[in-house]
């Protein structure tokens, strides 16, 4: 076998499993909230505007008014968020009758955010109204430390020094060569695609693992 | 010779899944105001027919969030039985005075979704017609 061949065959591997890892994932489904409308019998717009503004800003950021009467901000925001967008809120504001009619509308990715569109539209018409709030959910910290209920963290191998994992909550992993791989776990058997599939097993101090033809120990 | 060909074959078949499969997994919201129709001579009834219709017609599955209330929704799945990923909501008010205003509000996961936010009201408010 010519080594083009053979360096052909290593990449398709590296490729297989960044497939698997990628078709793993599922996309996020997307919660959307309107229908919450109040009328307020006297007060200007730029009264609605204000308190739209800092509605949006309490909750999301950058809030702004791309059309008059219309605002936007996106998020999430907060500890151990996502650093996408994957929520948005819309505020409006209409003149009616010597007041106004202010309406919200949210849209949430789930399970990239831990509450739904409804309770952020909650939250945004009771911020603007002055009436109490629920806070909204937060994400659960990933454990870490030597768990036995995640493999997040950096694992070196025991044969090779220099050969290092890098594996994350969602089931990534990355190697000291920035080839890619996924990680499963279940009670303490692993799953690992990194160049082929091996089975593995995870000491109980969930410090140690080993099997199909490696052996790793975790920086913990 | 035949055996390079098959190897090229198989590689670009792989990027290929690798990228389809990656465009799935990883979807960031796009969500955008339109800028506000205004018409002065038609009832919100007339605006709410049209915002069904233009939903209709753009998108799929429009409702009325609350009846009566104007605040039309809709939604776009990319492929049949798949799950949605743009959304729409136009939403009818009187003016004072007489008439009324529809505004747009548009959500769209990227990449997975081919068409931009943006993309999607300028095709809703266009389809709407200012109610003309």
């Amino acid at each position: 076998m010519t080594a083009l061949v053979r360096r052909a065959r290593r990449f398709a591997i590296f490729l297989v499993s960044v497939l698997f890892l990628t078709v793993s994932m599922a996309p996020a489904a997307v919660d959307f909230a309107t229908g919450i409308r109040h009328v307020v019998a006297s007060g200007t717009l730029d009264d609605c505007n204000a308190k739209a503004k800092a509605a949006l800003e309490a909750y999301l950021e950058n809030a702004n008014e791309p059309t008059p009467g219309e605002w936007i901000a996106t998020g999430p925001v907060g500890p151990n968020m996502s650093p996408d967008i994957t929520s948005a809120g819309t505020i409006h504001c209409y003149a009616h009758a010597g007041g106004y009619i202010v309406s919200f509308s949210c849209m949430v990715e789930a399970p990239n955010n831990p509450y739904s569109a409804r309770a952020l539209c909650e939250d945004l018409a009771a911020n603007f109204e002055g009436t109490p709030q629920t806070p909204l959910a937060t994400p659960t910290p990933p454990p870490s430390g030597c768990t036995t209920a995640t493999l997040a963290g950096t694992w070196r191998s025991d044969s090779d020094n220099t050969l290092t994992l890098k594996m994350d909550q969602s089931g990534e992993l990355t190697d000291s060569e920035d080839v890619v791989g996924s990680w499963t776990l279940s009670g303490n058997a692993v799953k690992l695609t990194y160049y082929g599939y091996h089975n593995m097993t995870l000491s109980a101090d969930g410090k140690h693992l080993s099997g199909g033809g490696y052996s790793f120990t975790r920086e913990c | 010779m035949q055996l390079y060909v098959r190897a090229a074959r198989f590689l670009a078949a792989l990027l290929l899944g690798v990228l389809l499969a990656g465009a799935a997994a990883d979807a960031t919201l796009d969500t955008v105001n339109a800028p506000r129709i205004t018409v002065p001579d038609k009832s919100v009834n007339d605006c709410s027919d049209k915002a069904q219709s233009t939903l209709m017609s753009v998108m799929q599955n429009a409702t009325e969030a609350g009846q009566g209330s104007g605040e039309w929704l809709a939604q776009t799945q990319p492929s049949p039985g798949g799950p949605p990923s743009a959304w729409a909501i136009i939403e009818c008010h009187a003016i004072d005075g007489g008439g009324y205003t529809a505004s747009f509000v548009c959500s769209v996961q990227t990449p997975t979704n081919p068409v931009s936010a943006s993309d999607l009201c300028t095709k809703l408010a266009t389809a709407f017609g200012g109610g003309q």
